[in-house]
């Protein structure tokens, strides 16, 4: 049985900043910074936001910083120390808007990209590590959110999707961020990201899901 | 005792029968204070001067090269049965440039009085009777306008007057027979009077006039005999205001300050391809009785060549009845007075163009950025100068500006055309090419010259304005326009990149998705060896070398370091874009993105850590994975790919520096 997530906190507001690890059961790892290699936690490490923690089958870690807000990462999952704060809607607006940066104003004459893309098949097995690590980190996120990191993890877990494409393909994540989107009143942001997963939905079930998300959002938006 | 007592006699019977003298006028016109020759505003058609200096000695309005005008005019008595006619007016003007000279032949601005005692003197066999004249005339008068600008006029009349007194005096010889004679005494007085006056265009829709009224008067001889029969030439200012309410409807306002207004309302329409202007003018004048003495209806009609107009001069009170007055007070005005009668007048002009008439000048040139040679597409795409020019003619016309810079142009460069509507005032856009056989070593002040054309194969104006021509490695700051001096020597990059490339062939081929992440690697390691960082060689403003000048003297700054290896990178086909760090104590830092050409799925080829790229879409909607590069880091691909991924995370990514405009990305293409 997987370990039940147990989080603690006393404060609604935590800022990103160093955290001392409490306690660690299980394979617990970190990338720090911008390193290649993970390198095992131990009881007592100081972790920085720039560190992801990674935890296996079976593993946890507890973590606390210097005013006493603590957080536990369960198994199986991801997170980057700098999302371990509450972020205001305003800056949750804001990084959503990077997605727009993010487009090329590529110029239509230019070569196009001579890069070569393999099959899916011959993808798999070289990588495996970063398609595992995709999903941890939607694990993480949705811990995030239950945290009340609600911020937080949608930022994350656009940024897990968009890197790691595998995990985009998850119609449940994606929906379950989706409603986050939607619950914290974002409207627009939120049909976009319904619209974006209907690109997924395969069965009627899920498309009648998405329907009827997206209907709901919109009876809200005209009654307003 | 007998002569003076018969003389006396005979001087009483002349002044009372001064009440009863004969009035003959022979009438026309001159020393005009206002226009009463069916002036309408001149902001409604601004085709032709409308004969006039009076109003105003500083408009500068006339278009032509020359103009020729006459009015010819009909003068009805008050009791209707005497009509003449004459021709008033014949003028001449000539433009030069921003001069104006103006002359005019006035034959029939004149006024005259015959005063007759009514009865004869006889005396034995004897008889005479006494008359006295006086006449006034104008006899011609010279103008000239400077303009300085297409807002402001200054300028001067002079004219010439001439009065003359005839009176005739008896003449007693007393002998055996006493015989009565009559002799003329004539005395007269010649006069210049000089004004100035001044027109200012305070918008499109307002013009202000001012000028004096008798300012300079030069007496050429002495004065009449009886001073009091000389013209009143009371000094004075008119002030004029014209105002445009709406394209088709006018006003003006003339006030002479001292004596009398003029009032005018004006409506224009277009027809036959010009322009026609009907409206009425009313006066008021102090020694004329009602208040409004005067109504002036006049049409018009003008185009581009000529302009008549119909002016019918109305006086509300009967002319009859005023020799009193004019014992009393004189005139004041050959034109308008208490003895003039009701005229028709027809007033046309000509324009004489000799040479092209100027369909649209320059109002202003503002130079708004400075030359940088090596930004040389900028100056395609952007303007470096804008001008604001006005159409001068009644039609839709397209102007093509045209600018030269000897610096910088081995020939005029036209910038596009511009279709600017009639009486209006467009933007005019100065482009220009930047030619590569100049010398662009050291910084320079250079005339650029602005010319605009329309269809004539002469341009329609010119002016002059200095621009600051910068040398070729002189930047403006702007990380965008680092892109044009990756474009520069290429060459040299081309050959680096196909030298380093062919070197470490196997490497770079070594796996198939990586050829060109192995491409930077190693074209990187070959840059950055024995590189060093320096600053600009001067500080007072931005300096950037060009590719072959960093790699030969081994080194740069960020600029400089950035710009040689993006040009590599581009030659070698691989994407790059600057990305531009600002602070907040405007010291930039510049390093590069490279796009891998792997796509999200393939990140795990290239780093295990996804904070060290950054995810860009394509033009077919795809992720493409792109990774800062640190150029001033000399010791390793990695290190330096790590240090500028952490910087691009932290203050791009994590302080939302790309949202904040804080962290600008400008692709190289």
């Amino acid at each position: 049985m997987k370990i039940l997530m147990f989080v603690l906190f006393v404060s609604q507001i935590l800022f990103a900043q160093d955290f001392i690890v409490q306690k660690v059961s299980g394979n617990v790892f970190v990338q720090k910074g911008f390193e290649e290699k993970t390198q095992k936690v131990n009881t007592g490490d100081k972790l920085k936001s720039n560190d992801l923690i990674i935890t296996d089958e079976s593993a946890f870690i507890h973590l606390k910083d210097k005013n006493g807000n603590s957080f536990v990462l369960k198994s199986n999952s991801a997170v980057g120390v700098n999302y371990l704060r509450k972020m205001s809607l305003n800056d949750l607006i804001l990084a959503l808007t990077q997605e727009e940066i993010r487009t090329v104003p590529r110029n239509s004459n230019k070569t196009p990209n001579t890069a070569v893309y393999g099959t899916e098949a011959r993808m798999k097995k070289p990588f495996d590590f970063q398609n595992k690590l995709g999903q941890k980190k939607i694990n993480g996120a949705k811990q995030l959110a239950e945290s009340g990191f609600v911020e937080s993890a949608i930022l994350a877990a656009k940024e897990t999707f968009r890197k790691y494409p595998a995990t985009g393909k998850n119609f449940g994540d994606r929906l379950y961020f989706a409603d986050l989107v939607k619950n914290l009143g974002l409207d627009e942001e939120s049909i976009s990201e319904y619209n974006k997963i209907s690109k997924i939905a395969e069965t009627d079930a899920q498309k009648e899901i998405l329907s009827n998300r997206i209907e709901g959002v919109n009876l809200k938006i005209i009654r307003n | 005792m007998l002569y003076q007592k018969v003389f006396t006699i005979l001087n009483l019977i002349f002044l009372k029968s001064f009440a009863l003298l004969l009035l003959v006028c022979s009438v026309s016109y001159s020393q005009e204070n206002l226009d009463f020759m069916g002036g309408y505003p001149s902001l409604m058609t601004d085709g032709f001067r409308k004969n006039s200096f009076e109003s105003n000695p500083g408009n500068f309005v006339a278009k032509s090269d020359w103009e020729f005008s006459a009015i010819y005019g009909a003068d009805f008595s008050s009791s209707g049965s005497n009509i003449s006619n004459d021709i008033f007016l014949i003028s001449l003007s000539k433009k030069m440039d921003r001069h104006y000279f103006y002359f005019r032949y006035t034959p029939a601005f004149k006024k005259s009085f015959i005063i007759s005692a009514g009865n004869n003197i006889t005396i034995d066999s004897s008889s005479a009777s006494l008359k006295t004249t006086i006449n006034y005339s104008e006899k011609f008068g010279l103008g000239y306008s400077y303009s300085f600008g297409s807002n402001f006029s200054l300028g001067f009349s002079t004219r010439y007057f001439e009065e003359e007194m005839k009176e005739d005096v008896f003449n007693f010889f007393i002998g055996d027979t006493s015989i009565l004679t009559t002799s003329t005494s004539v005395s007269q007085k010649k006069f210049w009077r000089t004004d100035f006056g001044m027109n200012y265009l305070l918008s499109e829709r307002i013009r202000l006039n001012l000028s004096s009224k008798n300012l300079f008067l030069l007496n050429e001889n002495g004065n009449l005999s009886n001073k009091h029969f000389e013209l009143k030439l009371k000094k004075g200012i008119i002030f004029g205001l014209e105002s445009k309410l709406s394209e088709n409807l006018a006003l003006n306002f003339n006030w002479d300050v001292a004596s009398s207004f003029l009032l005018g309302s004006f409506y224009l329409f277009e027809i036959f391809g010009g322009k026609v202007i009907g409206g009425i003018n009313i006066t008021h004048d102090q020694t004329q009785n009602p208040f409004i003495n005067v109504i002036m209806p006049t049409v018009s009609f003008s185009s581009n060549l000529y302009s008549v107009s119909l002016s019918y001069i109305n006086y509300l009170q009967s002319r009859n009845n005023r020799l009193s007055d004019f014992a009393e007070k004189g005139i004041q005005n050959i034109v308008s007075n208490q003895f003039a009668d009701d005229k028709l007048l027809l007033s046309m002009n000509f324009a004489l163009s000799f040479k092209h008439e100027k369909a649209v000048e320059f109002l202003d040139v503002e130079v708004t950025n400075d030359i940088f040679p090596t930004l040389t597409e900028e100056f395609v795409n952007h303007p470096f100068a804008i001008g604001h020019a006005k159409n001068l003619t009644d039609k839709t016309i397209s102007v093509k500006p045209i600018s030269f810079i000897p610096g910088i142009n081995n020939e005029h460069i036209y910038s596009p055309t511009v279709e600017i509507a009639p009486n209006s005032i467009g933007e005019v856009k100065f482009f220009t090419l930047i030619s590569d056989e100049k010398n662009y070593e050291k910084r320079k002040i250079d005339n650029a010259e602005f010319l605009l054309f329309t269809t004539e194969p002469d341009y329609e104006d010119k002016t002059e304005k200095p621009v600051l021509i910068n040398t070729k490695n002189n930047w403006d700051g702007k990380v965008s326009n680092l892109r044009y001096f990756v474009y520069r020597s290429f060459d040299y990059s081309l050959d680096f990149a196909t030298r380093t490339m062919k070197n470490y062939s196997s490497a770079i081929d070594s796996n198939v998705y990586l050829k060109k992440f192995n491409s930077v690697k190693v074209l990187f390691s070959e840059f950055v060896k024995n590189m060093n960082y320096f600053s600009d060689p001067r500080t007072s403003f931005e300096y950037v070398q060009f590719p072959k000048e960093t790699m030969e003297r081994k080194g740069g700054d960020c600029d400089d370091l950035s710009v040689a290896f993006a040009s590599i990178l581009e030659i070698a086909g691989i994407e790059t874009a600057f990305v531009d760090f600002k602070s907040d104590d405007g010291i930039s830092h510049v390093n590069l993105l490279i796009n891998t050409g792997l796509n999200s799925s393939q990140a795990e080829l290239i780093t295990q850590n996804d904070k060290k790229y950054f995810l860009r879409e394509n033009q077919n909607g795809e992720d493409e994975i792109w990774i800062p590069l640190e150029t001033t880091h000399f010791v390793s691909f990695e290190s330096s790919w790590n240090l500028a991924a952490e910087k691009f995370y932290r203050e791009a990514i994590e302080n939302f520096g790309l949202q904040k405009g804080k962290v600008l990305i400008t692709d190289i293409y």
